[in-house]
């Protein structure tokens, strides 16, 4: 027998704003901030793509977390913890301080009973990356003073010094840090949760590249329907800085990035027919907290929305395009419509993928219109964001609640000139939202949708 | 110094690697501090206290740091980036190993910066 499962708290942290409620508000605004990459990052490459959406500065010890914390856990991970403890604040469940150790507890969670599972596509690799400097330069920049130290000719001394300044222009971490590798790993980003909320139930990093944080939300709904948890903690996160835009180049070799590089307020513009690419994102988090809903009915919780259904299907086609027929796709929107028990006329609001890229665009787009026709309304929301990749379905689900909750959407920015003719949510007004599907559609070929329903707020 | 991307620490050149992991402030910044072995032993206390999380450990002078304080390998690995980090200059993995008191971290300490 399938238990009810409702979302009682969210968080969000992106280039938007570091909480929820910033991130919404500036949703409705239209705010959709995109800069040029650091000028640096040209020094080391030449890149097609100029342009990235940047987060906030955040400052994490004045959030409460001890300093040397910081310096051995990766962004990625603090940013997971600090959105679902904005979550969990949402939720009215207060935390508890430790009076022996870093940690909190929840009192009103079953400790046992709750599962953390987190989507990230690469974890803590900026850490790494940052790290790889200090392993590969640091013995070298010694050989190269003593080389310095030894020049018998002014002409040596000067090669020498001019390449000693450009060695010194890289900076890096000037130890190799002694916990890397719990850094970067990538299950990290959920065990760091649950070590801080002292939360025993099962912990896991979910791996789908851009359907990680939609598969994390789909499998702890899962967990809690079927009576394995009563509550859950999930979402996604990642942190995409490396420093000197290694990370960055990685998307932008493989062709995937936005190079409309001369109006950068115009370059980010899925569904488009003058898209090129995708928005790179230094990162985002978003977490929701997940309860059965009795339970949560009988301790008073706020209930945001519920969840109704997942399911994932995989293209078996291409690391980088989805199958061009969408038949895959369309697999999984029919598993998630019986997973959640509707009908596909019932779907009224699409959180679709919507990258950017010309080719994937293209084949949702058309999909959908196969599939829904031109009835659900359709929000692009990385159109505001840029891609966040791993957090991205966690993201893209919070607008969604967020959207049912309140009754309208976001507007898709940039949409011009659409590539199919189907129902795009082109301004912020009101709207009637019963049941949402919020999509992903990764790197890899997998697909991974989430069936969402509106829930009278009281 | 604030650098979320290294942005600002790319442009030091001053010879040797100065780049911190997480780009946080440092309370020495370039740092050999010259300080008594009073300030120099509260400080090490506050990053032991600060490590542990633990608001009720009484931390003495003569402290053994793996029988009184319970510091296990885990701890002692933390425990070198923290120094670092509070002090500045470089502390010694396999000398601080060693160490088996509080005093004798004060006196690693003082020792390194005269």
């Amino acid at each position: 027998m399938r238990r009810r499962v409702v979302i009682t708290g969210v968080g969000a942290l992106c280039s938007l704003g570091t909480d929820s409620g910033t991130v919404w508000n500036n949703a409705l605004q239209g705010v959709a901030p995109v800069s040029e990459v650091p000028a640096h990052w040209h020094e080391y490459a030449d890149l097609r793509s100029r342009l990235w959406s940047p987060l906030p500065e955040i400052d994490f010890q004045a959030l409460g977390i001890p300093r040397g914390e910081i310096l051995r856990t990766d962004r990625v991970s603090l940013m997971g913890f600090v959105t679902a403890r904005e979550a969990l604040q949402n939720a009215g469940l207060a935390l508890q301080e430790s009076e022996t150790s870093n940690v909190f507890s929840v009192p009103g969670l079953d400790a046992l009973r709750t599962v953390i599972f987190m989507g990230t596509s690469v974890g803590g690799v900026s850490s790494l990356l940052q790290n790889q400097g200090n392993h590969l330069l640091t013995r070298r920049r010694a050989q190269l003073k003593q080389l310095l130290d030894e020049a018998g000719s002014q002409e040596a001394v000067d090669s020498l010094q001019r390449a000693s300044e450009l060695f010194a222009s890289v900076s890096y971490p000037k130890r190799f840090n002694n916990f890397i590798i719990p850094m970067l790993m990538p299950n990290a980003v959920p065990a760091y949760m649950g070590i801080k909320f002292s939360i025993h139930g099962h912990n896991n990093a979910i791996s789908l590249a851009c359907a990680s944080g939609t598969a994390a939300i789909g499998h702890a709904f899962h967990a809690v329907a079927e009576g394995r948890a009563d509550a859950a903690l999930c979402g996604g996160s990642e942190y995409l800085n490396d420093g000197y835009g290694a990370a960055f180049r990685g998307f932008d070799v493989a062709a995937t990035l936005t190079t409309h590089n001369d109006n950068p307020s115009a370059a980010n513009r899925p569904f488009d027919q003058e898209r090129n690419g995708f928005l790179f994102s230094e990162g985002g988090a978003a977490v929701l907290v997940l309860e059965e809903y009795e339970s949560a009915k009988a301790r008073g919780a706020p209930i945001v929305a519920e969840v109704c259904g997942y399911a994932e299907t995989f293209d078996a086609h291409s690391m980088l395009r989805s199958a061009p027929d969408g038949v895959h796709a369309m697999r999984m929107f029919d598993a998630v419509l019986q997973d959640a028990g509707i009908e596909a006329s019932q779907i009224g609001y699409i959180n679709a993928h919507g990258t950017g890229t010309e080719l994937n665009d293209k084949i949702e787009a058309e999909t959908i219109e196969r599939y829904f026709g031109s009835g659900p309304r359709i929000a692009a929301s990385k159109s505001l964001t840029g891609h966040t990749i791993g957090a991205a379905g966690a993201l893209e689900a919070v607008f969604s609640v967020l959207s049912l909750k309140h009754q309208t959407s976001h507007a898709c920015i940039n949409l011009e000139n659409p590539v199919a003719d189907i129902n795009f949510v082109r301004e912020v007004g009101a709207e009637t939202l019963d049941y949402a599907l919020s999509q992903s559609f990764a790197f890899g070929g997998h697909n991974a949708g989430l069936v969402l329903r509106r829930v009278e707020q009281t | 110094m604030s650098c979320r991307d290294l942005t600002n620490l790319h442009r030091l050149v001053s010879g040797r690697a100065d780049g911190q992991n997480q780009c946080i402030q440092r309370n020495t910044p370039g740092g050999y501090a010259v300080a008594d072995k009073g300030d120099i032993e509260e400080r090490v206390k506050k990053v032991i206290r600060e490590l542990t999380g633990d608001k009720t450990l009484v931390i003495e002078s003569d402290s053994a740091l793996v029988d009184d304080l319970g510091l296990d390998s885990v701890d002692f690995a933390s425990l070198v980036m923290d120094l670092e980090d509070e002090f500045g200059g470089e502390v010694n993995d396999e000398e601080a190993v060693k160490l088996a008191r509080v005093s004798e971290i004060v006196d690693y300490i003082a020792a390194r910066e005269q």
